[in-house]
């Protein structure tokens, strides 16, 4: 399980990560990083919404309300152009972080 | 144990939106992305075998609490959520008000008219006994108004809200919700004026001058006293609100 922290600060790179693979709805996202995570990520899902639509208004990402085959409406959402720009930069903050810590992290012999 | 009742998917999935609509936080548009969401949910549930009201308890708690969710949705909200809370100030005024007026108007005109019942002699008396009877009731009545409000707001808020809720939705009961409100206080008025004017007729000049000056003292003391009893009200609310927050 992730820290509350942690999962707010991970969910619009996630997003844009899920979305770099083609359009998607809420519900297909969540379950979609459930499922690579290895059920590690868990979102109370309601609280995806409020961030899609804040990247919405920010425009890292369009909506569009359309028939799904069940019959039902639902919202999908696309990647914009700002929104990969932004991922990139959350590419580069992350594998900075990830870095530094895997070497941190490395066995260090001299420590024995 | 098997239950008689069977469960209704589509009522509690609407009873469930319901519920979330009567916060201002979310609009409809979220309502509906929430309630798909929903459905697909319970739908994935129900295909790995669970019933469709297992399917539903477990949906709704992934979609989380009803609370946590509305905080979320009315940062994005904030507009919707400010003007909500404008709305139920100018309600609880205007009730308020007219809660007051009603009750104003009944005591004061019962003292005036039961002091003349008992040949009270307005004109040798002097102010004395008029002012402390006129502010002792003015008090009582503003105590009684204050404890109504809270009990209509506190023990009927939520039923009130939906009904009026329901009213102003539609153009035609909006109107008459408005005209009603307006007949309502104009009525304070129109009864008022009444009765100050059959009393007038009753006492004649010299005994009304009595009335009014008195009615002009105590409504000054019993100012003071209202005023001191809303600031320290308002001093309470905010010391209990830094405790919850």
């Amino acid at each position: 399980m992730l820290s509350k922290e942690l999962v707010a600060a991970s969910t619009v790179p996630l997003v844009l990560s899920v979305l770099t693979q083609g359009e998607s709805y809420g519900y297909e996202l969540i379950q979609r990083v459930r499922e690579l995570s290895g059920n590690r990520i868990e979102w109370t899902e309601g609280m995806l919404y409020p961030v899609l639509h804040w990247m919405e208004d920010e425009d890292l990402i369009e909506a569009e309300w359309r028939e799904a085959e069940t019959g039902r409406k639902r919202k999908y959402y696309r990647l914009r152009k700002e929104g990969r720009k932004a991922l990139q930069d959350e590419q580069q903050q992350w594998l900075t972080v990830h870095e530094t810590l895997t070497k941190l992290w490395k066995p260090q012999p001299r420590l024995i | 144990m098997e239950t008689t009742t069977s469960f209704d998917l589509n009522r509690a999935v609407q009873q469930w939106r319901e519920n979330l609509g009567q916060s201002p936080a979310f609009r409809g548009e979220n309502l509906n992305e929430l309630e798909s969401h929903l459905s697909d949910s319970i739908a994935t549930l129900q295909t790995r075998g669970l019933s469709a009201e297992e399917a539903f308890l477990i949906a709704t708690r992934r979609i989380g609490k009803g609370g946590a969710l509305e905080s979320e949705f009315g940062k994005l909200n904030g507009t919707a959520v400010w003007l909500d809370r404008l709305f139920w100030i100018l309600i609880g005024y205007q009730v308020w008000t007219f809660i007051a007026g009603a009750i104003g108007l009944i005591t004061r005109n019962a003292l005036f008219f039961g002091l003349y019942g008992l040949n009270y002699d307005f004109k040798s008396h002097g102010y004395t006994i008029p002012v402390t009877l006129f502010t002792l009731v003015s008090l009582a009545g503003f105590a009684g108004s204050l404890a109504l409000c809270w009990w209509l707001f506190n023990r009927k808020g939520q039923r009130f809200g939906l009904w009026l809720g329901r009213r102003l939705q539609r153009r035609t009961t909006w109107a008459l919700t408005f005209g009603l409100f307006y007949l309502l206080s104009l009525t304070n008025s129109l009864v008022n004026g009444g009765a100050q004017s059959l009393l007038v007729r009753l006492l004649g000049r010299e005994k009304i001058d009595v009335i009014y000056i008195s009615q002009s003292i105590s409504f000054a003391i019993t100012s003071l006293i209202t005023s001191a009893v809303f600031i320290g009200l308002t001093l309470i609310l905010a010391r209990k609100r830094l405790r919850l927050s």
